[in-house]
């Protein structure tokens, strides 16, 4: 029986420009119909991975960068059949209306010249475009640029989706359409690997996720097992009325309890989660005697994962 | 009280100071230009040197022409380059959009302009001062008077006001650097030669109106009657009075060269005293005006002009003369008749190319055909009134006219072949395009589809000249057979000679353009680049031979003059002024030169072909494309209709 390679599949690749390292030796693997969210700060080497995977980066060095089980420094052409590729910035053709814009690439992807209208439509009414057919495409705004984009990726329905920062510079709207776009490709099995800064709308969307600083990965996997293993050690604030006298102590005794630092109105509890629950903790606090003005658990959410996980470093 | 202190402050100064010091290039521009600048005096000098090895004191006294050699070539390195330094000063800021940043601040527009027109004079004056150590030779050899030290000084600092005044103004008016650089070279062409070529065609009675002026002033001076009556009596008095009247009055001709400095400084360099110094003083005064008038100009347009949308003149202009032809053809005659429909077509098979030949206005058959129509009906014109005024083997005016047509076309095919991929890149449309499948040659062909349209409309005037000059020839030849250069009448090697340099000089400007616009990343910088490696590969010849001959005064010059035609240039103006006399044949020069420049363009084509994929910056495309459903199926569910 035959294995089917994952759509993605990068060992050890390394980038450089000239004596500086944007990318430094990062492998990941991305099964087909997953959604991975590329995070990192500014200058991390996100855009440069995206462009080896677009067949965009000449000079890199790496153990094994495929996609669909293609060597892409082997078969770049093959590489390009399979990829839709949209950059952080727009890359359409103001001269051109909407129309031919979207025939121009339908003509340089090669595209049967018969079907090359009805895909077209296809792909202007997935992207809520087709009263802008006939539009000149500098007369659109920024979000139905970057729909137009969107589009223009779809054209040769491609097995694999990068797309750099899609959503930066959108109004809240524009967002949210390019988000909701994404999820009705990603209900239609694209593999997509999605940059952005915008990690809220990510943590909607992707199923696995890779964190990368300074060239470096600091953490990948999917969404859940990064939080698990971020709230090992979460934080909880508890607000406590009346006399502290031995409360901390007692607290800090507790088997799962790994600190209890005193602040200026509460305490911060930092709990191993794997051996004692937010919820046991409440029960035992309540259990102790102690009243309880307020009791909150910090939140994990992508952002909070982001910021744990990175320091600002740049490569 | 504390007093506070007086300061000048002048922080966009010291900005383009100290930007033009962190430059690197700065500092090799600079030696590049002082290496070219002391190559040429010395080149000059050198006959004069040369002679006296015997009776080395003979060299004295012979100041003169080195500081003469010196200042022309100042004036010419003022024309050749400022232009080029200044017109970039204003549209930067445009076009890193930083223009109304600077406008925000407490700068007024003024000092903006003068902050900026002083940054780039400064750099001027670097590159000037690299003569001095010559002058200082040059005066410490006796012959320089000081009226002519002083004369020449003051003229080059005033057309250095003047040339760096007209960048601003153009940088002022325009958007983007590529047309202020283009605008400043025409403007400073016209403003230099256009009154002499319309007085010398008498363009709106301009000569008859220069002609009338100068008699009036010649009258003053012989025929004044102090006994006039009136303030024209007393005026004409006072001048008849004035020691240096007799020295400033024009002669014939002379006031269309009003803004031209080193006409002013051959004038009346060689006078002595006030009286030379006091007539270029008087001289000046348009020229000064001048430089009034563009820095008014330019402050005027910079607040006027500075957020302009992005807008392709040439197009914008083909567009309102569509809506004027399709006014007039509403009449009663031709009722709006349209005798071909134009038809909103889709690309097929090649979209590049079907957007380079029907998006651009430089690649458009309707817009290359006025393009070809606005030049061929001047030229045919032209060719006719040079016809039936020339009385000469060689016709000046069309050897001219040649010429000029050549320098349209290096612009024309610089600006289109540049920005095929340059443009591309400053558009951000290049990555986009080059994660297609489109083979990196497939690109390039398509490409250059439209430049090749172009190229093929700018072939029909040189041809035309070329044609009318064959033709003139052998119709000389027929009238009058002897001539003292019998290569004036050769007809047939002329024409090959100038069929072959269009034939072959086209697709290898093409192809070099091209290159050049793969390896620079801006588009300005890739045209102005352009430029430059095409005006330096025309001299570059004849400027690396002074070393030869300055090292080795003895050196035989006959020996290497099949060098000449290392510079692309030499063998046209060869062949048109028919100087074939050292060579001793006709079809030599022909020969070697189509060899040299056939191989460059063979070399610019492989270099393009080749490296096409390395230099867009993707991954070579090595094998052949397979059919990509036999690969690996991913996708689960197919974005197209079930019927697709």
């Amino acid at each position: 029986m035959s294995t089917q390679p994952p759509m993605v599949e990068v060992k050890n690749l390394w980038v450089r420009y000239g004596k500086y390292e944007a990318v430094k030796g990062i492998s990941f693997s991305i099964p087909k119909g997953e959604v991975f969210g590329f995070i990192g700060p500014n200058g991390a080497g996100k855009s440069s991975t995206i462009k080896v995977l677009a067949t965009l980066q000449r000079d890199y060095q790496c153990d094994t960068v495929k996609i669909n089980g293609i060597s892409v420094n082997k078969a770049p052409h093959l590489i390009r059949e399979m990829i839709g590729y949209m950059p952080d910035f727009f890359g359409v053709y103001e001269d051109l209306t909407a129309r031919e814009y979207l025939h121009f690439f339908a003509a340089a992807y090669r595209i049967n010249r018969k079907k090359r209208k009805a895909i077209v439509n296809d792909v202007l009414e997935l992207t809520d475009l087709t009263g802008k057919i006939d539009a000149p495409v500098d007369s659109l705004s920024r979000g139905m640029k970057q729909r137009l984009a969107l589009a223009r990726v779809l054209l040769h329905d491609p097995d694999l989706l990068l797309l750099d920062e899609p959503a930066s510079g959108l109004d809240p709207r524009a967002r949210i359409e390019v988000r909701e776009l994404l999820v009705a490709l990603k209900e239609m099995g694209k593999t997509i690997i999605i940059s952005s800064h915008i990690l809220h709308e990510l943590s909607q969307l992707c199923t696995s996720i890779g964190i990368i600083e300074a060239g470096e990965f600091v953490t990948q996997g999917s969404l859940d097992h990064i939080y698990k293993r971020l709230e090992l050690s979460r934080v909880v604030h508890v607000q406590i009325v009346g006399e502290m006298n031995g409360v901390c102590e007692k607290i800090e005794a507790m088997p799962g309890v790994k600190s209890v630092t005193v602040q200026v109105d509460r305490l911060a509890i930092q709990l191993q989660e794997d051996q004692l629950a937010v919820e046991d903790l409440h029960a035992k606090l309540a259990a102790m005697g102690v009243k309880i003005r307020m009791f909150q658990a910090e939140a994990m959410d992508m952002e909070t994962v982001f910021m744990k996980l990175t320091e600002g470093k740049t490569a | 009280m504390k007093l506070k202190r007086f300061q000048i402050s002048l922080p966009l100064l010291s900005k383009e100071l100290t930007e033009m010091a962190n430059r690197r290039r700065t500092y090799i521009i600079r030696t590049i230009y002082a290496l070219l600048f002391l190559g040429c005096v010395g080149y000059i000098s050198l006959d004069q040197i040369s002679g006296l090895q015997n009776n080395p004191l003979a060299i004295l006294g012979r100041g003169r022409q080195i500081f003469e050699s010196m200042i022309y070539l100042q004036f010419t390195a003022i024309y050749l380059f400022l232009p080029a330094i200044t017109c970039s000063v204003i549209t930067q800021e445009k076009e890193h959009n930083s223009l109304g940043l600077l406008l925000i601040t407490r700068l007024s527009p003024s000092t903006i302009i003068l902050e900026k027109y002083l940054g780039r004079l400064i750099t001027m004056v670097t590159f000037l001062m690299l003569g001095l150590p010559i002058l200082a030779f040059a005066y410490s050899l006796g012959g320089v008077s000081p009226a002519m030290f002083i004369n020449g000084l003051w003229l080059l600092v005033l057309t250095m006001f003047q040339v760096a005044a007209l960048g601003v103004l153009c940088s002022s008016f325009f958007r983007t650097t590529v047309s202020a650089f283009i605008a400043t070279y025409v403007f400073g062409f016209l403003m230099i030669f256009g009154p002499a070529i319309s007085y010398e065609m008498n363009l709106f009675y301009f000569r008859d109106f220069l002609d009338l002026i100068t008699i009036q002033l010649q009258g003053i001076n012989f025929n004044a009657n102090t006994q006039s009556i009136g303030s024209w009596g007393l005026i004409a008095n006072f001048l008849q009075n004035l020691p240096i009247w007799s020295n400033i009055v024009p002669r014939n001709g002379e006031l269309s060269f009003v803004l031209f400095s080193p006409y002013w400084f051959d004038r009346f360099s060689r006078g002595i005293g006030f009286s030379a110094l006091g007539s270029t003083v008087i001289y000046s005064i348009p020229t000064i005006l001048s430089i009034s008038v563009f820095l008014l100009f330019a402050h005027y347009f910079l607040v006027r002009r500075a957020f302009l949308p992005s807008r392709n003149y040439l197009l914008n202009l083909f567009k309102s003369l569509d809506s004027i032809f399709s006014k007039i053809n509403q009449n009663r005659v031709t009722r709006g008749i349209v005798l071909v429909k134009e038809q909103i077509q889709l690309p097929e098979n090649k979209p590049i190319a079907w957007r380079e030949t029907s998006k651009k206005s430089l690649g458009t058959v309707r817009y290359l055909f006025r393009i070809l129509i606005t030049l061929e009906i001047p030229v045919l014109f032209l060719c006719l009134f040079i016809a039936s005024s020339s009385p000469e083997a060689v016709v000046p005016g069309a050897v001219m006219l040649l010429w000029f047509i050549w320098g349209l076309v290096v612009l024309l095919l610089a600006v289109s072949a540049t920005s095929l991929i340059s443009g591309e890149r400053s558009h951000e449309t290049l990555d986009v395009l080059l994660t297609t499948p489109l083979s990196g040659k497939d690109i390039l062909a398509q490409k250059i589809a439209g430049v090749r349209r172009l190229s093929l409309a700018l072939l029909v005037p040189l041809l035309t000249i070329v044609l009318f000059e064959a033709w003139w020839k052998w119709e000389y030849a027929q009238i009058s057979p002897h001539n003292r250069n019998p290569y004036k009448l050769e007809w047939f090697p002329y024409l090959v000679g100038s069929l072959l340099t269009i034939g072959i000089y086209l697709p290898m400007l093409i192809w070099l353009f091209c290159w050049i616009g793969m390896k620079v990343k801006s588009q300005t910088k890739a045209i102005l680049s352009a430029l430059g490696v095409i005006v330096l590969w025309c001299i570059l010849p004849f400027i690396l031979i002074f070393p030869v001959l300055i090292l080795n005064p003895s050196f035989n010059e006959e020996s290497v003059i099949y060098g000449l035609f290392l510079s692309p240039a030499s063998y046209i103006v060869i062949n048109e002024i028919a100087e074939f006399q050292d060579f001793g044949t006709i079809w030599g020069p022909l020969i070697i030169n189509t060899f040299i420049y056939g191989g460059c363009y063979l070399l610019f084509r492989y270099q393009c072909h080749m490296h096409i994929d390395k230099n867009l910056g993707r991954l070579d495309s090595k094998g052949n494309f397979i059919d990509r459903t036999t690969l690996f199926p991913a996708g689960k569910q197919s974005l197209l209709s079930p019927d697709q």
